[in-house]
This record gives C-alpha cells, structure tokens and sequence, in this order.
C-alpha cells in the first residue's frame, strides 16, 4: 500500500466515503457523482537520516473536493483540514506515523465550467522507515 | 582501509542497535602540563577514559530494556514501588544504587561496506542518560561507559574481520 493509498484509507473511514464511488486517487472521473473527492500526490522529501540509516519522510498529498455547493466544499474542507491539524494518534497502515498535517489551508480552485466549486488543500503526512 | 561511511551498525551485548539518531563520543585523555626552570611546557599524559551517548529515535520497552538489562523488570516482576508487571513486555525501573546487575559488553559501531571499519569501545556499562519529549516523539540517551580492565585498551579501530582470539 502506498502512502496516497493509506490516507485515501484514512478518509475512507473517517468521512465515510468509498475509494472508486466517491473518493479516488490520482484523477477524477467525468462521469463521477457529486459532490467527490480525489487525492494526488505531491511528492515529498528526506527530512533527517539517522545513523544507522532510518530516515524521517515528509509526504505531501494534495485533496480535492467538487460539489455543486461551496459552502459544501468549505464546510468539508474545514472538517478535513481540522482533523489532521488535530491532537490525534493518527497511524497509516503500512507507515510508522510521526505526524499529519494541513499546512495549506483550503482553497476555494473554481476552475471547473460545469458550474461546480471546486476546494483543495495539502496534507502533509511525516513517516519514519 | 576502506574510508569509514554510514550507514553503520551498533551493536553491544550481541543485541543489534537500530535507530541511532545521534552518537556522542568522548575519548578524554587526562593530562598535566608543568613549565620547566629553562622555560619549556612539558605535558605528561595520564589517565584515558571513553564514554559514548547514544540517542535513540524510535523506543520502546523491550528496546531500552535490551540496553539497560540492570533497569528492567520483566513479566510478572516486581517494580520497585510495588506493583506487578502484567505485560509480556516488561517494565523499566531506574532504581539508584544498584550495582550488582552491570552488563559489560563492548561497544561495536561498523561501517557501511564489506568488509567495513569496526569502531570498538572496550567494555562499557550502559546508564541511563536522558529522556526527552517534543510535540513528535519520545527520544532515549543511553550512556556506554568504558571501563577497559588494566592494560588493555579504552578504543580500537581495526576492519571487520580482521582481529581473531589469539590462540
């Protein structure tokens, strides 16, 4: 499992959605119902290596979120964006979890025609391996 | 000799030391310098002493129980304040003045290759040496203490595979 898989995992559980109905990883499909969300990944970096090689990763994944409504978008970005920046014990399957964060606040990224409102904002997620 | 890069194994009382974030090591020598009547310093060279600190990422339990065995208090022990340890884990309990239970072991710290470069402390006890918390994670200090016994060395460099017992 990869480290989009475990969050995609993550979201699954805590906001109730379902990976391929209405929650997806690396693009949205156009024939997805509304309102949906998808994750990307967004690379990341080597933060420290210890002696005996062990290192601290920092992950970054981009959310997405599209609804018809925008205070649906704001309201569930802010759910999101307040559960990872929260005082919890968050462990990824598959990844030693140092620590999660959004660092950039949700984003109102209404480039879509269709009428929809589409909100993103990054969760950064730091792994020991 | 090959040079000395990391990765690097440490290893003491046959138990394998993973997550090193950070070593300290002091090799002191005491000396005293005393100035001549002709005007010159001359320094004599006294005692050696080594000690290594060890910082540990990622601890648990077992692991600072493996690096501090005269601390540990192992399933259904007793700790010192009293109570019965439960877990199959065990329990730590730094209790001062206990001398009876010191585990010497050398101290080997090898480097990445193959063969790669041993770095050996010579019969060193381990202490507890700090605890410390930031908003992440716990980290552990233990403390490796040389106390080589008369005439042999504090500190040895040589390669992996090169020194055997001498028959």
């Amino acid at each position: 499992m990869n480290i989009v898989e475990s969050v995609a995992e993550v979201i699954e559980n805590q906001y109730l959605l379902e990976l391929g109905i209405d929650l997806f990883i690396g693009s949205s499909p156009r024939d997805a119902e509304i309102p949906h969300a998808w994750l990307i990944w967004g690379g990341g970096y080597s933060i420290t290596q210890n002696q005996t090689g062990e290192r601290i990763k920092n992950h970054t994944i981009n959310f997405y979120y599209r609804s018809e409504s925008p205070k649906d978008v704001y309201d569930f970005l802010q759910q999101v964006e307040r559960f990872f920046n929260s005082a919890h014990c968050l462990q990824l399957t598959g990844f030693v979890t140092i620590n999660s964060s959004s660092v950039v606040f949700p984003t109102d990224n209404d480039i879509d025609l269709e009428g929809m409102t589409i909100g993103t904002l990054t969760i950064e997620i730091q792994v020991y391996e | 000799m090959a040079h000395s890069v990391g990765p690097f194994t440490f290893e003491w009382n046959n138990i394998t030391i993973n997550n090193v974030e950070e070593v300290e090591l002091t090799h002191e020598i005491q000396s005293e310098q005393i100035p001549t009547l002709d005007h010159k310093t001359l320094e004599f060279t006294g005692s050696f002493a080594f000690n290594a600190i060890i910082t540990l990422a990622m601890v648990d339990v077992p692991i600072i129980g493996s690096l501090l065995p005269q601390f540990f208090v192992p399933y259904q022990g007793i700790m010192s304040t009293g109570e019965l340890v439960v877990d199959e884990e065990g329990a730590i309990d730094v209790v001062p003045g206990r001398c009876d239970d010191q585990t010497y072991a050398d101290l080997l710290v090898t480097s990445c290759g193959d063969p790669g470069n041993v770095f050996r402390g010579v019969n060193t006890r381990t202490v507890p040496e700090a605890i410390s918390f930031d908003q992440y994670r716990q980290t552990v200090q233990i403390k490796f203490i040389g106390e080589a016994p008369a005439g042999q060395a504090t500190i040895q460099l040589y390669r992996d595979g090169g020194i055997v017992i001498a028959s």
